[in-house]
């Protein structure tokens, strides 16, 4: 009876051991899964950003720059180097847009091409999007860029903060964390220059 | 009991090392997907690298195309070069562990302003002055092949450009039949300013003498082939001669002089002369053929001009389109512009 009642005891604070141990590594797990998730995003997002800034103004004499705001941006260029020039627009979304994280802040991304004609909502995550622009003495430009001063930029500095679709909790502190990753580049579009 | 609590624990023991399997996995594609994006960045700047190293290599005319130079642990390459002069086509690619980023450009070869002459001589600013000693002293402005020998028949310009009436006619009061042009002189406020262009020739100079003294012995300053820019700065409006060369001075490119200069041996220039400061005396000396060809432009306040030829061919300014084409186009004075630029 008492080997019964000792082996029951036992097993009891074994059983709530390894529950706890459990916990901590399904913690980690989750932890590492969004860690990389929000990398992944992060670089997804600024190596298509990097391919097709970099492109701005290619093949295009004249209206490279359609639109130029804080949050907008129209552009054209040839884009796939085949002579088809592409008008491309990046825009924010609303947070209501975002239907499928858990994370308040974040909205999409919403990339449209005239060319396909079609609109890509992008849910990366993104927290923070914001666009700066530049003349060729790296002077701060007043956003929306008027008409007449659009040929008068030279660089636009793009930057954003991807954060995790779920929060981390944390059972012993009782804190909630989100995973970010903030990204920040200016791009010197080399056909800028080649305004007429 | 016992077989059941066995497999519980080996059950249990299962879970655990795939939960451990599966936490070593993400953060080994954790630092996969940071390295990966690490080489993409890496292969884009070495790509930019070849385009400087190639760039270089073009205005140095060696090394055409560039294969596999070995930089910062990647490696790039320079291919697909070709050019027309002025217009050049270059593919580069940077490759960097299992990365690689090519770009493909277009680039015009294009001259930095270039002060615009408008006779052998132009004079921008108030003459007080003016002096030619020597009967065989004389300015043409008729256009001259780059090395004044011949006449090429067309391109004429005028002989002394001035800023004034007045200055026009004290020149041609002084000149004596010594100028000759089309006109031999007239008023032409077109002249350029050379103090918008003398701190980039102060910065390219091959060539700076700045230290009062006497300079012995024959000097040439680059060649017909390889211009060169020269300037001679003392810094100084004393009226006495604190730079004097004794021996002859042979040079092409761009001349470019503050203060006063002394040539007592001679000089032959084949290209741009530029006088800044407020006394300038230009004196060819007495030996030798004295001679500039090309064009001279003299700038500064309340100017003295005195041209000196005593020898027996006397001294010579003659202007030459060709010449001052081959001043402008002198390699540290030129820059590329983008015309077009594909990454990727």
């Amino acid at each position: 009876m008492l080997d019964l009642i000792g082996s029951m005891l036992i097993f009891g604070v074994l059983i709530l051991t390894i529950a706890r141990v459990q916990e901590n590594l399904n913690t980690t797990l989750y932890q590492s899964t969004f860690n990389i998730q929000t990398q992944q995003n992060a670089i997804e997002m600024a190596k298509q950003i990097e391919f097709e800034f970099t492109k701005i103004g290619y093949n295009v004499p004249t209206f490279q720059l359609v639109y130029a705001d804080s949050n907008r941006i129209i552009f054209r260029g040839d884009m796939r180097n085949n002579g088809q020039i592409d008008s491309i627009r990046y825009s924010k979304g609303t947070t209501a847009m975002a239907t499928f994280s858990g994370n308040p802040r974040d909205f999409p991304i919403i990339r449209r091409s005239k060319v396909t004609n079609d609109s890509l909502v992008q849910n990366l995550g993104v927290t923070q999007f914001s666009l700066a622009y530049y003349d060729s003495t790296n002077v701060p430009m007043t956003t929306p860029i008027a008409g007449g001063l659009m040929r008068d930029v030279r660089a636009i500095n793009v930057s954003f903060r991807v954060e995790s679709y779920e929060f981390i909790y944390d059972p012993v502190s009782g804190d909630t964390t989100w995973f970010a990753v903030n990204w920040q580049k200016r791009i010197y579009p080399r056909n800028l220059s080649n305004y007429r | 009991m016992g077989r059941s609590a066995m497999f519980m624990v080996m059950g249990l023991g299962m879970a655990l090392a795939m939960i451990g399997y599966n936490i070593n996995k993400t953060g080994s594609q954790a630092v996969e997907v940071q390295m990966g994006y690490m080489k993409y960045t890496n292969a884009r700047n070495l790509a930019n690298t070849a385009v400087h190293a190639g760039l270089r290599a073009f205005d140095r005319g060696s090394g055409l195309p560039i294969t596999a130079v070995s930089f910062n642990n990647g490696t790039y390459i320079v291919s697909d070069t070709s050019s027309n002069r002025d217009t050049l086509w270059m593919n580069t690619r940077g490759v960097y562990a299992d990365s690689s980023y090519v770009m493909r450009l277009k680039l015009l070869r294009d001259t930095k302003p270039f002060p615009g002459v408008t006779g052998a001589m132009g004079i921008r600013g108030d003459l007080t002055e003016y002096t030619m000693s020597g009967a065989k002293c004389y300015v043409d402005g008729r256009n001259y092949t780059a090395d004044g020998s011949a006449l090429i028949g067309s391109g004429d310009l005028t002989g002394v450009a001035t800023m004034t009436p007045g200055d026009s006619q004290l020149v041609a009061d002084e000149s004596a039949g010594r100028v000759k042009g089309s006109p031999p002189t007239k008023v032409d406020t077109t002249t350029a300013d050379p103090g918008e262009y003398i701190e980039e020739y102060v910065s390219s100079a091959d060539y700076i003498i700045d230290a009062p003294g006497v300079y012995a012995g024959a000097r040439t300053y680059g060649s017909a082939s390889s211009p060169s820019i020269v300037v001679c700065n003392t810094n100084s409006d004393d009226t006495s001669f604190s730079i004097k060369f004794s021996g002859k001075v042979t040079g092409w490119g761009i001349l470019a002089i503050q203060g006063n200069v002394q040539f007592t041996g001679g000089v032959e220039w084949y290209g741009l002369v530029v006088c800044f400061g407020k006394r300038n005396v230009i004196d060819f000396g007495l030996s030798g053929s004295p001679t500039i060809v090309g064009g001279v432009i003299v700038a500064g306040r309340a100017l003295s001009i005195e041209l000196k030829g005593l020898g027996g061919t006397g001294g010579a300014i003659k202007y030459s389109s060709d010449a001052l084409y081959n001043a402008k186009n002198i390699g540290k004075l030129r820059y590329y512009r983008v015309v077009s630029w594909y990454e990727q």
